[in-house]
């Protein structure tokens, strides 16, 4: 097994390893569509908070910016077992993350997202202070700490988050939270933290292929919405009357989000090349059409 | 978003007559559509590679004048015309 080759036909150890690591990354990016979407679907029983809302934006970008980075990263996941299941810690996290900021939308009743918000506070800042301490961690034993000061920053946020009650200052906490986010991403398009290094690791795996995987992901997400639609619209035929115009609308959106993913391939370049129009681009689209 | 509204929620419903969903949300849903393609001719001038007066932006600009008028118009006729010649155009584009 040792001498076995670490490209099969052209196909590299890190890109089989990293395809299971999107598909589960993936997997938590569209629990905050699905999310976003039962807030939605369930708006006549939410009472709407701007400060839960936008905790959920943020913890998603910063989801987005995890995968942006995780590019350097992957190069470790092929040298041992142990290195690919640290480095799929970042996922479980993330997913406890989105399981302590989304409710539970099968129970009955009104949903205040103020009260959710607060009272889950404790355990939602306590797992983003662990993904910080976790990615800290990582970044030292693999001496990619290009960008600490920000880790250090979030894990005072997050523990200030967690036991701090006040409602005035959790507003200021977000501002902060905003802030930082913002200058993060900055910083890093104008190449203050980018750490060296080529467009491709080990001429194995590019970050173009890197970051083609996570959106492609989200867009299939995207896709299945429209088929669980159809499938609920097919379950319930009974209780609901059919409308060709309905229908059609249905499948025009397809088409749009297909044609969208068709020409979106001529932006790929400089998306790759810019975190800021990588958050635009994946989100923008997906945002409308999900 | 479009997703979201299009489709209902059909949980503890009775009967859903899907035309009359459809037209309860349509100025919400051509709003989004409009606000989605105004951006859309945004976008590619930031990823560089776009101009402005182009053949496809002005299909965008159309598009999202379009979305932004038929949220206002409820005549199902029009509403079946509308999406047969938007789904031919995006088809054969």
């Amino acid at each position: 097994m040792e001498d076995f080759p670490d490209i099969i036909k052209g196909y590299s150890k890190v890109e089989y390893l990293i395809t299971f690591g999107a598909i589960i990354f993936g997997f938590v990016a569209a629990e905050y569509f699905n999310g976003w979407g039962q807030l939605w679907r369930n708006r006549k029983r939410v009472k709407f908070s701007w400060i839960y809302f936008a905790y959920t934006v943020i913890a998603f970008f910063v989801l987005v910016v995890v995968w942006w980075n995780f590019w350097l990263q992957s190069q470790y996941i092929e040298k041992s077992i142990i290195h690919f299941h640290l480095l799929l810690g970042y996922p479980v996290i993330y997913y406890l993350i989105s399981v302590f900021l989304f409710p539970d939308f099968s129970s009955y009743g009104l949903i205040d997202l103020s009260n959710f918000f607060f009272r889950q506070k404790k355990k939602f800042f306590l797992a983003v202070a662990l993904f910080f301490v976790f990615d800290s961690f990582n970044a030292m034993a693999y001496g990619d700490d290009f960008d600490g000061g920000f880790r250090v920053i979030g894990i005072v946020i997050s523990l200030c988050g967690a036991f701090i009650d006040n409602t005035n200052f959790h507003k200021f906490l977000l501002a902060v939270s905003v802030l930082a986010v913002i200058i993060y991403v900055v910083a890093l398009d104008l190449g203050y933290m980018v750490p060296e290094g080529s467009d491709t690791l080990n001429n194995q795996y590019s970050k173009v292929e890197h970051l083609t995987v996570f959106i492609s992901l989200l867009y299939g997400f995207v896709a299945a919405e429209f088929f669980m639609g159809w499938g609920s619209m097919i379950r319930n035929s009974k209780k609901i009357q059919f409308s060709w115009i309905h229908f059609l609308w249905s499948i025009f959106l397809l088409a749009l989000l297909i044609d969208i993913w068709w020409s979106g391939r001529t932006q790929l370049e400089f998306i790759s090349s810019h975190l800021s129009a990588f958050l635009l681009f994946l989100a923008i689209p997906l945002f409308f059409i999900c | 978003m479009l997703t979201v509204i299009l489709f209902p929620n059909l949980i503890d419903r009775e009967i859903i007559v899907l035309y009359e969903h459809f037209n309860s949300n349509m100025l919400l849903f051509f709003t989004i559509m409009s606000i989605y393609f105004a951006l859309s001719i945004l976008l590619p001038l930031i990823g560089g590679e776009g101009v402005l007066l182009s053949n496809e932006n002005g299909f965008r600009l159309f598009g999202s004048i379009l979305a932004l008028a038929s949220a206002f118009i409820k005549k199902k006729w029009y509403h079946g015309v509308l999406v047969i010649s938007v789904s031919k155009k995006t088809h054969l584009n």
